[in-house]
């Protein structure tokens, strides 16, 4: 149904003012020229919603940038008094902001937006959007240790979300659309339009639809090419050309996969112990809390002011092999505390910048100690960093296919996704093995929202038809007519029978349909049926044993049994379905 | 009130619907519909895209020029600690302008210059072999490259990085720029005992010294030409440094010893003398000069001499070279004349010696003439023979052997 049309349609009253004569001639011209297809409307909303979006985290980087200028200064290592001063006044201005003007903008902005996707019909409210512009670009650029993606994430949805009400888009199509500006919104910030609508489809939408994949990816490339246009197309990190050469390797990048596992869950514990202990405390609190967390910030920044702000300069220097292991490391380690502080203390703003610094200061060390004992090329250490990246990810977001297109996406290099795939999953196995609800999942359930696990969405074993259906079960009568049928009908005992016609395929019918049809055949009466036609009632849908049940379910209409068939010969039964078989395998599961 | 009446909503805009009424007053006010329908917000999103366009590329300006500015300004005071000598002050400052201007090459440059003058030379490497995957044909990085190399070690690498420079493009002085590669080219190769590729070098550099302002390349040319053991080709490229009106200084000494190599002894004594009167201290001139003076003092053959100076010359020089031999043999406890002496080079020189040495007087040699060479021979043999026993001569003993090394030379 088009619900334009259905706008076009509504009918005037009849004491209309003759102004809006104007209008219903406005009407008729625009349901002949101009009225789009929904599906037509979705795309072009996609493109523009991923301009939209890009052009919003063009602003929010600048943003972003202008505030660290403001505050902390131009230098890489800013002075003390800044250090401590930027984030501890920035945290008390985000929290009058947070608590008195946007009181939605707390917190990374993705669960909220898997919020607005499952529970609200796709609505953020774009108040949302200002507000975590504001609030985000204010705590990240005074160095609070968070990073600017997933707020950008939360700002496409709202963009998205507000262009859907207001283009009155059905609520099924407004509920789709959110994850179209989510995906946006992350890819501008990213800089990687892969990555970002497998994220968006591994841990927002958790299917792969195809009635939204292609808006989503269309809205990511929008995105992408209006950030590029405006701030360059160069990559986030500049990767120094490294190769894969040895399967020897690989032993150090599993032993990397192991810190990060442990690294990423001790990470993902912190969070779980100390947000719920301080959003116990007394509402007051919390308008010193980011407060208090940029003053820690600050103190842990005067010895190591790299782990304030994204860090993402400091990652590049990671890449570039600047630091030693034992530096890097400690970055590793100051980074989760600082990020771990930001974040439980409500401050809005992003994970996933000081996820990929934390991966890389760790695998960093991991391949500075590897260099010292098993002398590899010093480049190793930058791979070890590249990977790390994707193994902390992998550990801490639990996204492991995003963490490793990301990983290949940033460094354009293929000769990495080996040692990148082993490293990600021995992270995400131990991560998942140790810490059984992910991150997303129990900061939403501490939030009080029961959103779907798409990580328990993903492992959920899905049903099929062979596991609901009854083998050998069924009747099929051969080939001939009604009176052949009927002598081989009435040699078994059951009522119900399948015949199977090339042309008409599988049909139904009882012993009954079948002896009336017999009788009026030789009697020469019309029955409807003249002989040689198909007996009974068909044709029937025929299902395959590798079907999902609920599939099979909405096949099967109103018939009381339909046959499964093997794919390869569809003559050949392979058993028979019915409504009670679903309901009792469901009740079984 | 009315909410509580009626808790429908309107389908379209979400709005509580009156109570009572069953389709909602604002959605069906066509002026309300006009502005709310698709077209017009598609058009007014069309209108804010374009607005919010021009607004991002006007901030995003200002953005670039901030950050232009900002890496300008890091790299100044970078470069300033870089001149000052304060390298590490020097790598934070290039580091945080890198920040700003990341594909800035000349940051990474400097970066990399600032890193291998803090010794850092593995890190300078990487940075410049990124620069050079970029600009293979840039240069200042292959100089680079080939500097780092040489500290490194990897010489194969380091002669292919110096090519680089030298046939690379140099962004400005290129002529000056590529003869100073080659230079250094040279010095290395000399450095590490390739002379054979050093000369073949020197010979491709001293052919592209430009006439106008090459004196100083010509001379330092020279020099490596000396070092490599060519004095005719160090000789003539001395000479061209010297054919400008202030030469440079190294030019006369350099010429002066070349010319002292090639036994030209004369020559040499000019050129060392006119060195020595501009200042020239150097121990190495002031023995060569001293050397050249005596051959050019004791030479029976030297040009314009009377009958009588070159008879009083033989006689001085073999009276020098037979005193060195007796001086030799004493201190090696051989007597020269004995019957019994043990047979030697020494003493088969003494015996000659012993009954040439009567035959040496003015008027024997007035009527033999030929008896002058017959003696300078013998003098030249038995100053090798001495230096082989005794070690090296000193003095009029070194010139008489020099004066050995050279028959025939014009002195």
């Amino acid at each position: 149904m088009n619900a334009a049309n259905d706008a076009t349609a509504t009918p005037m009253p009849a004491d209309a003012p003759a102004a809006n004569r104007f209008v219903r001639l406005w009407n008729i011209w625009r349901r002949k020229t101009l009225t789009l297809r929904e599906g037509q409307l979705f795309l072009l909303l996609a493109v523009i919603i991923g301009i939209v979006s890009g052009l919003t985290v063009v602003c929010f980087r600048i943003a972003i940038e202008w505030t660290r200028f403001w505050l902390l200064g131009s230098s890489m290592e800013p002075s003390h008094l800044r250090v401590l001063l930027a984030p501890t006044l920035g945290g008390i201005g985000v929290a009058l902001l947070v608590m008195l003007v946007f009181k939605r903008s707390r917190g990374s902005g993705v669960n909220q937006t898997k919020a607005a996707v499952f529970i609200f019909d796709g609505h953020v409210p774009f108040r949302t959007v200002i507000g975590k512009f504001v609030t985000c670009a204010l705590a990240i650029g005074s160095g609070q240790s968070l990073g600017p993606e997933d707020p950008s994430l939360q700002m496409g949805a709202g963009i998205a979300s507000a262009l859907g009400r207001g283009l009155k888009l059905s609520r099924e199509k407004q509920r789709l659309i959110a994850p179209i500006g989510a995906a946006a919104g992350l890819a501008a910030a990213f800089n990687a339009p892969i990555s970002a609508v497998i994220f968006v489809i591994e841990e927002i939408i958790g299917t792969w639809s195809g009635g939204v994949l292609g808006a989503v990816i269309l809205a990511a490339i929008s995105s992408v090419v209006v950030m590029r246009n405006f701030l360059g197309s160069a990559p986030m990190f500049r990767v120094p050309a490294m190769e894969f050469r040895s399967p020897v390797e690989l032993i150090g990048y599993a032993v990397l996969g192991v810190v990060s596992g442990v690294a990423s869950l001790a990470f993902l514990k912190f969070i779980a112990y100390f947000r719920p202990l301080l959003k116990q405390l007394p509402r007051w609190t919390q308008y010193i809390q980011p407060a208090a967390a940029g003053l820690l910030i600050g103190i842990i920044g005067i010895w190591l002011p790299q782990v304030m702000g994204s860090g993402y300069p400091i990652i590049d220097q990671a890449l570039h092999d600047q630091f030693l292991w034992k530096m890097l490391l400690l970055l590793g380690l100051f980074k989760i505390l600082a990020t771990g502080i930001s974040f439980v203390s409500g401050t809005p703003g992003g994970m996933f910048a000081p996820t990929l610094f934390i991966g890389a200061m760790l695998g960093g060390a991991v391949g500075g100690v590897e260099h010292l004992f098993v002398h590899h090329p010093a480049q190793s250490v930058a791979a070890f960093a590249l990977v790390g990246m994707g193994t902390f990810f992998a550990g801490f977001l639990r996204v492991p296919i995003t963490s490793v297109f990301m990983v290949l996406e940033v460094s354009g290099n293929y000769s990495i996704i080996v040692p990148a795939i082993i490293a990600n999953m021995i992270a995400y196995f131990i991560s998942r093995r140790y810490q059984p609800v992910a991150l997303f999942d129990f900061l939403a359930r501490q939030d009080g929202f029961f959103l779907p696990s798409i990580e328990e969405m993903r492992e959920h074993t899905a049903l099929r038809v062979e596991d609901a259906m009854r083998p050998g079960a069924g009747i099929v009568l051969g080939d001939g007519d009604s009176a052949e049928l009927l002598r081989e009908a009435e040699a078994s005992k059951s009522s119900q029978f399948l015949v199977w016609r090339h042309a008409d395929g599988w049909r139904a019918i009882s012993q009954e349909e079948l002896r009336q049809q017999a009788a009026a055949e030789s009697a020469g009466a019309s029955t409807g049926v003249s002989k040689g036609e198909a007996p009974g009632r068909g044709p029937l849908p025929q299902l395959y044993p590798d079907q999902p049940l609920d599939e099979a379910l909405r096949l099967m209409g109103n018939w009381p049994v339909v046959p499964v068939v093997n794919r390869a010969n569809l003559e050949k039964l392979e058993g028979i379905l019915s409504l009670d078989d679903i309901l009792e395998t469901y009740r079984k599961s | 009130m009315a909410r509580e009446d009626n808790p429908r909503t309107c389908p379209q805009c979400g709005n509580p619907l009156p109570a009572g009424a069953s389709e909602c007053p604002r959605c069906n006010n066509g002026l309300f519909a006009f502005l709310h329908s698709r077209e017009i917000v598609l058009s007014l999103t069309a209108v804010i895209v374009i607005v919010l366009f021009f607004l991002t590329g006007f901030v995003t300006r200002g953005y670039h020029q901030k950050l232009g500015a900002l890496g300008r300004q890091w790299f100044e005071a970078g470069e300033q600690q870089l001149k000052s000598g304060n390298a590490a002050a020097a790598l934070a400052d290039f580091h945080t302008a890198l920040v700003y201007s990341p594909d800035d090459t000349q940051i990474q440059f400097q970066l990399a210059q600032a890193l291998a003058a803090e010794g850092r030379d593995g890190e300078a490497r990487a940075y410049l072999l990124e620069l050079q995957a970029r600009a293979p044909s840039d240069a200042p990085i292959n100089l680079a490259l080939a500097r780092i190399s040489v500290g490194s070690g990897s010489e194969a690498d380091a002669l292919r990085y110096y090519h680089g420079a030298i046939y690379g493009v140099w962004p400005n002085e290129a002529e000056a720029n590529r003869l100073n590669a080659r230079l250094e080219l040279c010095r290395f190769l000399i450095a590490r005992g390739d002379t054979s590729i050093a000369e073949a070098e020197l010979i491709a550099l001293a052919s592209e010294i430009p006439e106008r302002n090459g004196a100083s390349l010509h001379a330092q040319t020279g020099e490596l030409f000396l070092s490599t053991g060519n004095a005719t080709r160090a000789l003539s490229e001395f000479r061209s440094a010297l054919t400008v009106e202030h030469p440079p200084k190294d030019a006369l000494r350099g010429a002066g010893l070349a010319a002292y190599q090639l036994g030209e002894f004369q020559q040499a004594e000019r050129y060392l003398d006119r060195a020595r009167r501009l200042g020239n201290k150097d121990a190495d001139v002031s023995h060569a000069l001293d050397i050249s003076r005596m051959v050019t003092s004791a030479d029976p053959n030297a040009p314009g001499l009377s009958e009588t100076e070159r008879r009083d010359r033989a006689r001085s020089d073999f009276e020098q070279a037979f005193g060195r031999l007796q001086f030799c043999a004493k201190s090696r406890g051989i007597d020269l004349f004995a019957k019994d002496a043990p047979q030697s080079e020494l003493v088969t020189l003494g015996v000659q010696a012993k009954a040439l040495e009567p035959q040496l007087t003015d008027e024997n040699l007035r009527r033999h003439p030929d008896q002058i060479d017959v003696a300078m021979n013998l003098v030249f043999v038995t100053e090798d023979a001495v230096t082989t026993e005794c070690g090296a001569p000193q003095g009029m003993d070194e010139a008489l052997t020099l004066m050995g090394k050279f028959p025939g030379r014009k002195r």
